[in-house]
């Protein structure tokens, strides 16, 4: 259902894309136990496997959720710094300027 | 789905307060071929007959097979929620028989009635705010890209230093615009809790806003006034209040 549409703001209830869904069905709602204790019971596993399967590589960018993979929160050192690093030691090692000592 | 000629099984959506039969026009399949009633004390059970062979089998395992389900159970729950009060459960609830889907809530009615009573007559609605320039969710580091990230990459310190200044400047107005939309939902005693950030970057509310004044105080919420126009908000709902029902009712 679509409530409204300008540049500004954009209301909508369907065409959540994929990732959406499985968050919500995946990672919220009540959790109850059923009787049969089918695969599904194993979900956790199923989740992981699902989420391995849309996080792959050639999946990630048609589903615009490879936005970690450049950030450093989740990458450790950004690469800006370790450039930034390389640059340093070039310039230190132009000049002279001996290592610094241990401790 | 595959046929119904083997056994059965009864896949459970959720459970809610009674009410109207199941909205027409509801499509579970391929998780299965239509949603019923069942009767669990005070409360309705939301539920599908699912051929058991096939839950059985290596389907489960495959995510080929396993999430056009995901994608049905999303959309029956939120069909109902759209009619009424809802308690969503987690995907994968399976029973052997409509007597054992009975007994096993009715177990665990007054966990359930509790959940029903905490989401109320409320929808969820998430707000997503974001610059539309992909920021960069732990604001550290401008992501590829970015002009920040351009700047960066060709060398020009002071370039950099601007691109870089903006995007923080727009990250913190989008933190400012969360933080008073949360103190707007505390005024006006809506639920609300932040969700981890969307692919693109933007940050996440959900919030559990009451049926009766949906429309009105989404609006009020998203009003101009209220996000700065820098940004852009996306708004959607009504979603089942997957959020809102607590964790585990045992």
């Amino acid at each position: 259902m679509s409530l409204s549409c300008d540049p500004y703001l954009v209301r909508r209830s369907g065409g959540d894309n994929l990732a959406d869904v499985l968050e919500r069905v995946l990672d919220t709602g009540l959790v109850v136990a059923g009787d049969i204790q089918v695969n599904l019971l194993d979900i956790e596993l199923l989740t992981i496997k699902i989420r391995l399967l849309i996080c792959s590589a050639d999946k990630a960018e048609g589903l615009g959720m490879g936005w970690w993979r450049h950030d450093p929160f989740y990458t450790g050192r950004a690469a800006l710094n370790g450039d930034v690093a390389a640059r340093l030691e070039r310039i230190e090692a132009r000049l002279g300027v001996p290592d610094p000592e241990p401790g | 789905m595959s046929g119904m000629g083997g056994r059965t099984a009864w896949y459970v959506f959720g459970v809610t307060p009674g009410g109207p039969a199941v909205p027409a026009g509801v499509d579970p399949t391929p998780l299965a071929a239509g949603v019923e009633r069942l009767a669990v004390g005070e409360m309705q059970a939301v539920v599908s007959r699912v051929p058991l062979d096939e839950l059985l089998g290596d389907g489960p395992q495959d995510p080929a097979w396993v999430l056009p389900r995901i994608e049905a159970h999303d959309r029956v729950l939120t069909a109902v929620a759209a009619a009424g009060a809802v308690v969503p459960f987690r995907f994968g609830v399976v029973y052997g028989s409509r007597e054992a889907v009975a007994e096993a809530l009715d177990g665990r009615v007054d966990a359930l009635l509790a959940a029903l009573r905490r989401v109320g007559n409320g929808q969820e609605w998430t707000l997503s705010i974001g610059t539309g320039t992909g920021t960069s969710p732990a604001g550290r580091r401008p992501p590829p890209g970015s002009g920040a990230e351009r700047a960066a990459a060709s060398g020009q310190g002071r370039s950099y230093l601007l691109a870089r200044g903006a995007e923080l400047g727009a990250r913190q107005r989008l933190d400012d615009t969360v933080s008073a939309l949360r103190r707007r939902c505390e005024v006006w005693n809506i639920p609300a809790m932040a969700l981890p950030p969307g692919a693109d970057g933007a940050c996440r509310l959900a919030c559990l806003i009451p049926r009766r004044a949906a429309g009105e105080i989404v609006s009020r919420l998203t009003a101009p006034t209220a996000i700065d126009p820098g940004l852009g908000v996306s708004v959607r709902g009504p979603l089942p209040p997957y959020h809102f029902v607590g964790r585990n009712p045992t």
